[in-house]
């Protein structure tokens, strides 16, 4: 194979990681406070849909960036309300939020746009356009290091630089700020953290919140940047693929970074071969689709090392009385 | 709890010990995280009469319990009337035990021995459930559950005798009547009873107490855990002290004093080892 | 004591949780330029207006009987099963295997046959998780979750390969034989002089998810392995004291949950499409969570949850037809529904739990 078809495939893989790779961190806030999120997915398919459409109304795709994240922030507030606050099921609770987002990004879009369930194609200045990092070009010349310089790491929207910068930034906060400890506290064992004087519930609301601004970041990369618009439903499971993620990497961000490249790098197969041919079996590309999902029950199975996730995830946190 | 020590002149007369029906001997128990909670514990008990395993909380005694009544794994052996009991098998379960004759009232009420969301008629098959008596094929035979318990919540004085109404709208002693009564009015040969009048109201202790006696007189084993050292002397036999997973010593119940008792369960051995 | 009264636990908090939901969406409409009232008059007409409109709902009412239930019966051991979707699509495959390669004389035995290859297709897709679960502790949610996606993309590769008929045109089998077509409720009716619609794809399905309601109601409340269900739903601790295996339970509950969810393949890939198509759950599996939810996992309240669902499937589909609301709209009422009844069921109880309280108070 061929360094530039090695390169592309790779190319590929970065950009479609990245969404994968922000939800994916995401989740990983929120469920190392405590509070399972299946609903990144809604989150995300929210955030495409209002950056691309106020990117289109405005022509401003930063407008849009924030519209889209804003739009995340309600819904990840409305999942702090009944996950915290009204100590719900949050499973449950992030089931109704992606069919929340399902059914209004579709029904908002049509009578918004009227064009079947999606926004106006944006044009150039209404995205995120491809950065080129300085000396790109004359480097391009310089044997393999050069190429990889130019194709790989050079141009890309400043969003995936966001994603990548957010993996040393998450670790950072998680392992080395007081807020991280205590992040990390509340979802192994909110009693302690509320027997030291510190509020379970605000710290578990901080998540979320953030959990918020990263599926935003996620949501508005795939509208303007990865695409140009929003189509119907055009998350297609990447908030589960990101969930996914997140157990292969046993919640901890620099393994995060890896398992969604390692999901990108299959989409980015999937995406360029149909049917992959290895020699002694021909894989359909619908395998190639579910390998990240197989994976993940794999490792669910305890087969390479076992997931465990935080002690007190899924439990919404009563005080004694 | 306030007052306890004036209720507990419990009337018995001396037990007259038949054939054991519990032998135990070198019981182990680790933990999922490494620690030995059963440093190799043995002990039998005889029909007719009570031991009582004194012991501060968290010695072992739990799951001493736990491993006799089918809800822990353990190694060693246990013979229940003469045959081993399954102690990390496939019959090592709550069932296979009461099969066995053993019945069991676990300390944490709330949380084992009751589904405080199921009604009384309900919780008082809790374990028996299986019984071929009180089922056709498949279906459990409810009306019948509901009148036998209404009956048996009349005999053990269970207030208000409803059968109808759920385990958590009773008060603790009710709660533990309703336990007691299941477990007792099936004639096991051995009790496993313990903390057995934990959070139980004054009236109830005495009653609860009672049946206890009235069942060794039936010539039934009894192996009563309790954290409070008065009502292991009031009602036991003899006494066994366990500490840090070990039995430290016994006495026979007449001639122990709450000193030497309360030296053994701090883990100060007296000489009389067993 | 109680709180409340159980008839305010059973049927209050439900009323209103669908009220919020109503209310709300009837917002939304608004907010999208249509008039909510008309709104619900379309969709009362085009869905209980003709019998044709009731061929619809009841059509739609038996898929989510089946998932419904499905999700009820899980409830009950307190497992989440997500995976309805992926169940029933692996439902459809047992039913089109069954239908296709096996001849049949009379589709009264078709329909026994395929009733039972769906619930095993169904229950097979359902065991995995189950013994994750009870084995390993691996989250049933994640599991089944990742199993829908891997049933979506197993039955992708089947339906644009080995199972494809030569020549076919779309993604899915060839026409079951004729003789396993089921009546519909035409048929049914028919000889007792009911006029019923010939061209509403309901079909005796109904009645076998009628039949599921019953024996569901009958499993959970009447038998023994109803009360181990239960008894392990309410405390995994008391249930090993009872001599309950979690394990064994656990397998048995999801394995029940599966099968059900299997089922709904008789009526929707059975009895109306006559042939198993790309993306033929629709989406079913994921309502049978809010129907669950609604009907407080009791058979009954599922049935009844079932028709609602269905009547808003039916009508939703009419308010596409005639006004710029988007079929969409249904999911949208789906979600508030699982918002109201399920996460968010704390916000109308506590409230209503303080209001009994109060009444209480005053009336002593």
């Amino acid at each position: 194979m061929e360094l530039i078809t090695v390169l592309q495939i790779l190319d590929s893989t970065v950009r479609l990681a990245t969404p994968l790779l922000l939800a994916c961190l995401a989740g990983l806030f929120s469920e190392r406070a405590g509070i399972f999120d299946i609903g990144l997915e809604g989150k995300m398919l929210a955030a495409a849909f209002f950056s691309a459409a106020i990117a289109a109304v405005t022509g401003s795709v930063w407008l849009g960036l924030g519209a889209g994240i804003v739009a995340s922030l309600a819904l990840s507030g409305l999942h702090g309300l009944a996950a915290i606050t009204f100590r719900g099921n949050q499973l449950i609770s992030g089931v109704a939020i992606n069919f929340l987002a399902a059914g209004l990004t579709v029904l908002i879009a049509q009578s918004w746009f009227q064009q079947g369930g999606r926004t106006p194609s944006l044009p150039g200045e209404a995205r995120f356009g491809q950065i080129t990092l300085p000396g790109a070009e004359a480097l391009r010349e310089v044997p393999v290091l050069g190429p990889i310089y130019a194709e790989l790491i050079s141009g890309h929207s400043i969003l995936v630089y966001v994603a990548f910068a957010c993996v040393p930034l998450t670790w950072w906060i998680l392992y080395r700020t007081r807020f991280g400890l205590r992040l990390r506290a509340v979802g192994e064992n909110p009693e302690a953290v509320d027997t030291a004087g510190i509020s379970v519930v605000r710290l578990r609301y901080s998540a979320v919140l953030i959990c918020g601004l990263l599926c935003g970041l996620a949501g508005a990369y795939l509208a303007t940047a990865l695409q140009a618009g929003f189509v119907q439903d055009m998350t297609a499971g990447r908030g589960y693929i990101a969930l996914a993620a997140l157990i292969f990497a046993k919640w901890r961000p620099w393994h995060a970074l890896y398992a969604t490249l390692l999901f990108g790098f299959l989409q980015a197969i999937a995406l360029r071969y149909q049917n992959l041919d290895l020699g002694i079996v021909t894989l359909p590309v619908q395998a190639m689709d579910a390998l990240p999902y197989i994976l993940t029950v794999v490792i669910l199975a305890g087969f390479i090392g076992k997931a465990v996730p935080p002690r007190a995830g899924g439990e919404p946190y009563v005080k004694e009385r | 709890m306030v007052g306890r020590k004036v209720l507990l002149r419990v009337e018995k007369t001396p037990a007259t010990p038949g054939k054991p029906v519990l032998e135990v001997e070198n019981l182990r128990v680790i933990d999922p995280a490494g620690v030995e909670r059963l440093r190799g514990v043995s002990l039998n008990i005889r029909a007719g009469e009570v031991l009582g395993l004194a012991g501060v909380a968290g010695n072992g005694q739990s799951e001493l319990l736990e491993v006799l009544g089918g809800m822990m794994r353990a190694t060693g052996t246990v013979r229940m009337n003469g045959a081993p009991l399954d102690l990390s098998g496939p019959h090592a379960d709550g069932q296979s035990r009461r099969a066995a004759g053993i019945a069991h009232v676990p300390e944490d009420r709330q949380r084992k021995g009751l589904i405080m969301d199921y009604a009384a008629w309900e919780n008082s098959v809790f374990g028996y459930h299986r019984d071929p008596a009180i089922a056709t094929g498949p279906l459990m035979r409810n009306s019948a559950i509901l009148d036998h318990a209404s009956a048996q919540m009349q005999r053990f004085d269970v207030r208000p005798p409803n059968p109808r109404l759920p385990a958590k709208a009773f008060s603790g002693g009710n709660q533990q009547k309703v336990v007691l009564a299941r477990e007792i009015e099936r004639g096991p040969d051995l009790l496993l009873i313990g903390q057995p009048t934990r959070g139980v109201d004054i009236g109830a202790i005495e009653f609860i107490h009672q049946q206890i006696v009235a069942l060794r007189d039936a010539g039934k084993a009894i192996l009563l855990v309790s954290v409070e050292l008065d009502e292991i002397m009031a009602l036991s036999d003899r006494i066994a002290v366990i500490f840090d997973g070990r039995i430290m010593g016994e006495v026979a119940a007449q001639d122990a004093s709450a000193r030497e008792l309360g030296l053994m369960m701090a883990g100060v051995s007296t000489g009389k080892a067993a | 004591m109680e709180r409340m009264p159980k008839w305010a636990d059973v049927v209050l908090i439900p009323l209103i949780s669908l009220l919020l939901a109503a209310v709300i969406s009837g917002l939304v409409i608004l907010a999208i330029g249509e008039d909510p009232i008309n709104a619900l008059n379309l969709m009362v007409k085009g869905a209980l207006g003709s019998t044709y409109g009731w061929g619809y709902t009841l059509y739609y009412a038996t898929n989510f009987m089946f998932t419904g239930l499905a999700v009820a019966v899980a409830f009950h051991a307190r497992l989440f099963n997500i995976g309805g979707e992926g169940q029933a699509m692996l439902g459809g495959l047992g039913v089109a295997l069954v239908c296709l390669y096996l001849p049949w004389p009379h589709w009264s035995l078709a329909l026994i046959a395929s009733t039972v290859g769906a619930a095993l297709f169904g229950a097979a897709w359902a065991l995995m998780p189950a013994v994750l679960q009870a084995k390993r502790g691996s989250h049933i949610v994640i599991t089944t979750i990742m199993f829908n996606f891997i049933a979506a993309a197993f039955l992708n590769w089947l339906l644009v390969g080995p199972l494809k008929p030569r020549g076919g045109m779309d993604p899915s089998t060839a026409r079951f034989p004729e003789a396993t077509n089921l009546p519909s409720l035409h048929d049914l009716l028919a000889p007792l002089g009911i006029a019923f619609s010939k061209a509403a794809p309901a079909n005796i399905s109904f009645l076998i998810g009628i039949l599921a309601c019953v024996l569901v109601w009958v499993l959970i409340w009447r038998t023994r392995l109803g009360y181990e269900i239960r008894a392990f739903g309410h405390s995994e601790p008391a249930a090993r004291y009872a001599g309950i295996s979690p394990t064994k339970i656990t397998v048995i509950t999801m394995l029940i949950s599966g099968g059900l969810a299997g089922m709904m393949a008789i009526n929707n890939v059975m009895g109306e499409a006559e042939r198993l198509v790309l993306n033929a759950t629709e989406g079913a599996g994921f309502i049978g969570i809010a129907v669950a939810l609604m009907g407080r996992s009791h058979p009954f309240g599922v049935f009844l949850a079932a028709i609602l669902f269905g009547f808003l499937y039916q009508g939703g589909a009419e308010l596409a037809l005639w006004t710029s609301i988007p079929r969409e709209l249904i999911i949208v009422i789906q979600a508030l529904v699982i918002l109201f009844t399920g996460a968010l069921d704390n916000m109308v109880r506590i409230p209503l739990e303080r209001i009994f309280m109060a009444l209480r108070r005053r009336g002593a």
